[in-house]
């Protein structure tokens, strides 16, 4: 008899000095510029991503963040196999996903918010059918697979509507069940919020963490979406310009980066934002109503100092935004 | 089996834009249709030219036509397509081969397309019944069978040659147009190439195409003078072609750029 242990810490994908370069036409303005580059096509090397090392463990649910172009899913697509890296190592549950390897294959599944796998004119069933012949599930397992997440994600009035009748959020929840069926031990997943109402991104985010929970899956996530961040993920990976520039717990990036507090203020009277100044840096003002971003030690006594200055309805103490955290990190104002 | 599903929801797919099939029939037959009178006026009251006799034409543009079904097709298209916007990244991500992936969703048409022409083809057969004679032995029949198989490989690795073209070129289109164009002339989908001048038969002798569509209208006509040897010089083809894409293939993907997200 085998016995195979896994550990809860093993680490399911190592990523060792990862660079991505790509050579990009480069044409200069006018028509003149477009003749001359009929016999003479100058190219400028971009890298996407430089020198990037990371390891995640099984389980983990982690974040990519950072501005457009900044290598993200340049990042993501190395790590499904979609993309060769120019230089370093990437390593997933063991296999180097260049090679492509079916086993692989089988135990990953990549949801882009943006690019769809399902059939266009045929309802998303026939989809879920192809994918159970792709991926070899069999068919009980496919039966309760696909009742499960049906059920999670409430689809089943739609399962044999044509996909293009589809609305995106019906189809963004299609996709995530053609990505499932499967079963994946990690998912990629890119922006896959994009464009979807509050209601289905609520939906989506309390979906994902169920998943976790249920099959240890290992999440990767990108997304310009602070909430899907911030309620998913435990870990957050910060790239710009291809390089890793932060890596850890989000409680964390919080508490060592966010060095202020938020005092939310609602005046019984009009108050003069001058009277204000020597509180905190105002960040919104209306005259009855201002948001003042006090030093984090020193919060209760300024709370305390407003309250003795001003007639004051109301008085929340909150947390700087995760958003404005790493806004501030990337223009680098910490 | 994955394949095979592939071609079924292919099919529902065509089954949706039944009318494209019809159109792109009368648009495939009418090229045939216009050479085929034209070479009937020109025989006029001969008996044949070059030993192609009325019933020869009617039966190789008829073949034209119809075996364009088998040995035809335009994937390198959606295959070119697929690598220039990305729309393969999907599909690379499965324990699936993409290219054949879409040769197989392609034969869905073919075969819709096949089915539905046919009543063209017996009405043609039946009015020339007079000039048209098939006499194939059995063998022959099974050779005619293999090297439409074959002729059908070859034309499959020709277009998806063109198709991962777009691993280097923006546009594929322009070779894919020249590789049609090369098969209509060097493959004789255009004229029975044996009335060709000698310097495109021999130039057709050196390039693949010839052994596309030629090799089993020439069986089909009885017009084959070693069909045994033209259907080793099919397989030939087929090992060489392969080898040629595997190479193609691996050097592409590695820089392929799964443009979008």
């Amino acid at each position: 008899m085998r016995v195979t242990i896994t550990h809860m810490a093993d680490e399911v994908i190592k990523v060792k000095n990862v660079k991505k370069y790509f050579s990009v036409a480069q044409k200069g303005e006018g028509f003149g510029a477009s003749l001359i580059s009929l016999v003479y096509k100058k190219y400028k090397e971009v890298k996407a991503v430089d020198d990037i090392s990371f390891e995640i463990k099984s389980g983990e649910m982690v974040a990519f963040l950072g501005p457009n172009g900044a290598g993200k899913t340049t990042t993501l697509k190395m790590l499904s196999g979609i993309l060769y890296p120019s230089e370093g190592t990437v390593s997933v549950l063991g296999y180097t996903p260049q090679n492509r390897q079916p086993e692989f294959q089988k135990q990953i599944a990549l949801v882009m918010g943006q690019k769809n796998q399902l059939w266009w004119d045929l309802p998303p069933t026939d989809t879920f059918l192809l994918n159970k012949d792709i991926y070899s599930i069999p068919t009980s397992q496919y039966k309760s697979t696909l009742e499960e997440l049906v059920d999670l994600l409430e689809v089943e009035n739609i399962l044999t509507t044509p996909v293009r009748k589809l609305s995106l959020g019906q189809r963004m929840k299609c996709e995530l069940i053609a990505s499932l069926l499967h079963l994946p031990k990690i998912l990629f997943l890119d922006e896959p919020t994009i464009g979807l109402d509050l209601v289905i991104q609520k939906k989506m985010r309390s979906f994902l963490k169920k998943y976790n929970k249920k099959n240890d899956a290992t999440i990767i996530l990108t997304s310009h979406y602070m909430d899907d961040v911030k309620e998913v993920c435990d870990r957050v990976i910060l790239i710009d310009h291809g390089h890793k520039i932060y890596d850890d717990q989000i409680d964390k990036l919080i508490t060592e980066y966010a060095n202020e507090k938020y005092l939310k203020i609602e005046f019984a009277n009009e108050v003069s934002k001058e009277n204000l100044k020597g509180i905190g840096s105002i960040i919104e003002f209306d005259g009855l109503q201002a948001t003042v971003a006090v030093p984090r030690k020193d919060h209760a006594k300024k709370a305390a100092e407003l309250l003795a200055k001003f007639e004051i309805d109301n008085i929340d103490i909150a947390e700087v935004e995760l958003e404005d955290i790493i806004l501030k990190y990337f223009t680098h104002q910490t | 089996m994955k394949y095979v599903r592939t071609f079924l929801l292919a099919l529902q797919s065509e089954f949706i834009s039944r009318a494209n099939i019809v159109g792109w029939f009368i648009v495939g037959a009418i090229p045939s249709v216009i050479l085929a009178l034209v070479w009937l006026a020109i025989l006029g009251d001969k008996q044949s030219i070059n030993g192609f006799t009325k019933g020869d034409f009617v039966l190789y543009y008829l073949f034209v036509t119809f075996s364009w079904y088998i040995v035809g097709g335009n994937f390198a298209f959606p295959v070119g397509n697929g690598i220039k916007d990305g729309r393969i990244n999907m599909t690379l991500l499965k324990p699936y081969n993409v290219v054949f992936g879409l040769c197989i969703q392609e034969q869905a048409w073919k075969a819709l397309s096949f089915i539905i022409a046919l009543p063209f083809a017996l009405i043609v057969l039946y009015l020339f019944r007079d000039d048209i004679h098939i006499k194939l032995t059995l063998i022959q029949n099974v050779m005619l069978f293999i090297s439409l198989i074959l002729g059908a490989i070859i034309f499959a690795f020709l277009e998806a040659l063109v198709g991962i073209s777009a691993f280097w070129v923006t546009e594929m289109w322009p070779i894919a147009h020249v590789n049609d164009m090369l098969f209509s002339l060097f493959g004789g989908r255009m004229l029975p190439l044996t009335l060709m001048p000698p310097v495109i038969l021999f130039i057709a002798n050196l390039l693949p195409y010839k052994y596309i569509f030629h090799i089993p209208v020439s069986i089909l006509l009885s017009k084959s003078s070693n069909m045994y040897l033209d259907i080793g010089l099919q397989f030939l083809y087929i090992c060489i072609l392969a080898l040629i894409y595997q190479f193609v293939w691996i050097k592409g993907i590695q820089k392929y750029e799964a443009i979008g997200s």
